[in-house]
């Protein structure tokens, strides 16, 4: 990072002779992109980089002097811990200039799957926060962890998702990121406001909210002026987790088929209505309460036009994962960071 | 650096690249670690060892990317094109044969197979993703069904505290009766702890008969409280003891009534011979008591 934040430094011509001048000034007419690594300060940006050669397949872009190849990987892939596609694509790669590094238009490996391994995303399922030392129960995470767990996935480099991409990634429209994660937290507590988004905003943390739309504006919930203002911003993603809580899966109570289908019919139009009235959107990811699911459920949903939806199932979840199966991983208040690390598998090894 | 050759570098550089450029085939010297082609040529092969032959499918393209005209590239290509096409067919008919014999584990083996090889390979990705779906599906029916099973055994364990409560209660006020209701409920038939509580007050309404002279009614709730707890050392020398007891009495009574009435006497020597079958004594007074009341039978008949 420090190399980007001092790319401009290096372009300073000030200490430069006339004669080094010279060299340079003829340097950069040698080059069909002018100029040096970056234009008017801060990160390059595409207009910064040159591309030697291309085709529907790749681009080919040299390294300019002060440019590294996660300069590369930020201006042509989105996001400089997308590298890992351009040191797979390519052989040893150096942040020297001139280095010619091979960008794929679009990923070499889709689905992710190797010959000894797949590639996952793990994801995450929180629910409550606190500010005591201590959690009172289980689903309660102290915030002094989770601000661990955030640093750790920072430090370790994890890309976190939104559904948004998690929904690309199953239609094949990106690829499996090497290290990535997503958090999920369920239910809607007012907690998740107070504490965890501050935290979240700090490590540029994007989240997905699952609320059901009946808690939401209770006593120990999140108010609908506090959802809006999350899902304002560029991290945060609001979306089901039904209308009442009530378990999706069909129950002892649901006396048949029918009468199944009409309380899931009522679950889901009647959080449905409200998401329209009070976000102004209509849900398209679910968090099914109590992580339970039936295959009428997920038909429902797919027929809804939901994209996705998440078990609390432990499991990996590859390119080719059910999208209304979704594995997730609770995470509990007697975990620690060791065990927590163990959650973040990303690469499956095949058997 | 001499400041000639440092003047002359822009110009070495042009001509190295345009060199580059205008070759037809080659490695040419573009980087300064010794050339793209040449270090992607290297990178191709080493993937093409490790049996990771789209990517070095997809390095290839790179090179052609750079020289389209690239012979070694083009003869690269088409050689692992056609090795990988060899393969995922292979894979492709070995996975529908799995899936044919049930073998679903097998099967999506082989089509992650041809995901290594083809990653865009859409009939693989829908036959996979339809396979996890439905396991994925069965397991998640699994799951619902283990819990519920789990909820309904709360339940009856919450039902079962509320009957152990009652029973305790019950115990507690001497409603003797209404601990032995109790204890044959579902709730708490199989409860060791209420059965304890059951024989408790079997014991104690075996100890008012015996206060009020029935020892029958005494027996009989000793061998209740016998068949609850049978391994109940004490009650069991209780139950034999009783037995002795009433067979005692009733011997004393039969041999009374061979007096005055054999009809009463065999009766009470029956009963007596019933709680102790191996008593001789009450044999032989009951074979007396028959006699006599056969030869008696007979008189009244002449």
């Amino acid at each position: 990072m420090a190399s980007k934040r001092t790319a401009s430094k290096k372009c300073g011509h000030a200490l430069l002779s006339r004669r080094s001048l010279a060299i340079l000034l003829l340097l950069a007419g040698a080059f069909t992109a002018t100029g040096c690594a970056v234009t008017g300060g801060g990160l390059p940006t595409r207009a910064d980089m040159r591309v030697l050669k291309s085709d529907e397949n790749f681009e080919l872009v040299s390294l300019k002097s002060g440019q590294t190849v996660d300069d590369v990987a930020r201006v042509f892939l989105g996001d400089e811990r997308e590298a890992w596609q351009l040191y797979e694509l390519n052989g040893p790669l150096a942040d020297t200039t001139s280095e010619l590094i091979a960008v794929p238009r679009s990923p070499v490996n889709v689905t992710g799957v190797y010959q000894a391994f797949y590639r996952t995303v793990p994801i995450l399922c929180y629910h409550q926060f606190t500010e005591a030392k201590h959690a009172e129960h289980r689903l309660e995470l102290a915030s002094t962890d989770f601000e661990d767990q955030l640093r750790y996935l920072v430090e370790q480099g994890y890309q976190f998702l939104s559904f948004a991409e998690v929904e690309q990634i199953l239609a094949q429209e990106r690829t499996v990121p090497a290290k990535s994660v997503v958090i999920t937290i369920d239910d809607g507590y007012a907690s998740v406001y107070d504490i965890a988004w501050p935290l979240l905003k700090k490590y540029r943390a994007k989240a997905t909210l699952f609320v059901y739309t009946d808690f939401v504006g209770g006593g120990a919930a999140m108010s609908w002026p506090q959802l809006r203002e999350l899902q304002s911003s560029d991290l945060i993603e609001v979306e089901s987790h039904g209308k009442s809580h009530h378990s999706l899966a069909r129950v002892k109570e649901d006396v048949d088929s029918r009468s199944y289908a009409e309380r899931l019919k009522v679950e889901l139009e009647g959080s449905e209505e409200v998401f329209s009235k009070r976000l102004g959107q209509m849900p398209q990811f679910m968090s099914y309460p109590y992580g339970n699911s039936s295959e009428t459920i997920a038909r429902m949903l797919n027929t809804d036009g939901y994209k996705l939806a998440a078990t609390v199932t432990r499991g990996p979840n590859g390119s080719f994962v059910d999208p209304f199966l979704l594995h997730r991983t609770m995470i509990f208040s007697d975990h620690s960071l060791d065990q927590f690390a163990t959650f973040l598998a990303t690469e499956q090894p095949r058997r | 650096m001499p400041s000639t050759v440092l003047l002359k570098l822009p110009t070495l550089l042009l001509i190295a690249f345009a060199v580059g450029c205008s070759s037809g085939g080659g490695v040419i010297p573009v980087s300064g670690g010794g050339g793209f082609v040449a270090r992607q040529a290297e990178a191709a092969l080493a993937a093409q060892e490790r049996g990771d032959l789209a990517l070095a499918r997809s390095i290839w393209l790179t090179v052609q990317t750079y020289d389209p005209a690239y012979e070694p590239a083009k003869d690269r290509l088409l050689e692992l094109e056609q090795q990988i096409q060899v393969s995922v067919d292979k894979n492709l008919e070995q996975a529908k044969q799995a899936y044919a014999r049930g073998n679903r584990r097998s099967g999506d083996r082989a089509l992650l197979n041809v995901l290594a090889l083809q990653p865009a390979n859409a009939q693989a990705m829908a036959s996979l993703r339809a396979s996890v779906s439905e396991a994925s599906h069965a397991k998640q029916a699994e799951k619902v069904r283990e819990e519920q099973n789990m909820l309904a055994m709360a339940d009856q364990q919450r039902r079962a505290e509320e009957r152990f409560v009652e029973l305790n209660q019950a115990y507690r006020e001497g409603d003797f009766e209404q601990v032995l209701s109790l204890g044959q409920s579902d709730e708490l038939k199989s409860s060791s702890t209420a059965q304890s509580i059951v024989v408790s007050a079997l014991q104690q309404l075996a100890h008012q008969a015996s206060a009020q002279g029935d020892f029958e009614l005494e027996l009989g709730y000793l061998e209740q409280a016998q068949s609850i707890d049978s391994s109940n050392s004490d009650l069991s020398n209780k139950v034999g003891a009783l037995k002795q007891r009433i067979s005692s009495e009733a011997l004393k009574e039969g041999i009374a009534l061979m007096k005055s009435d054999l009809n009463g006497a065999v009766e009470k020597l029956q009963l007596a011979l019933s709680y102790d079958p191996s008593n001789v004594a009450i044999k032989r007074r009951l074979r007396q008591a028959s006699t006599l009341q056969k030869n008696l039978e007979k008189i009244r008949g002449q």
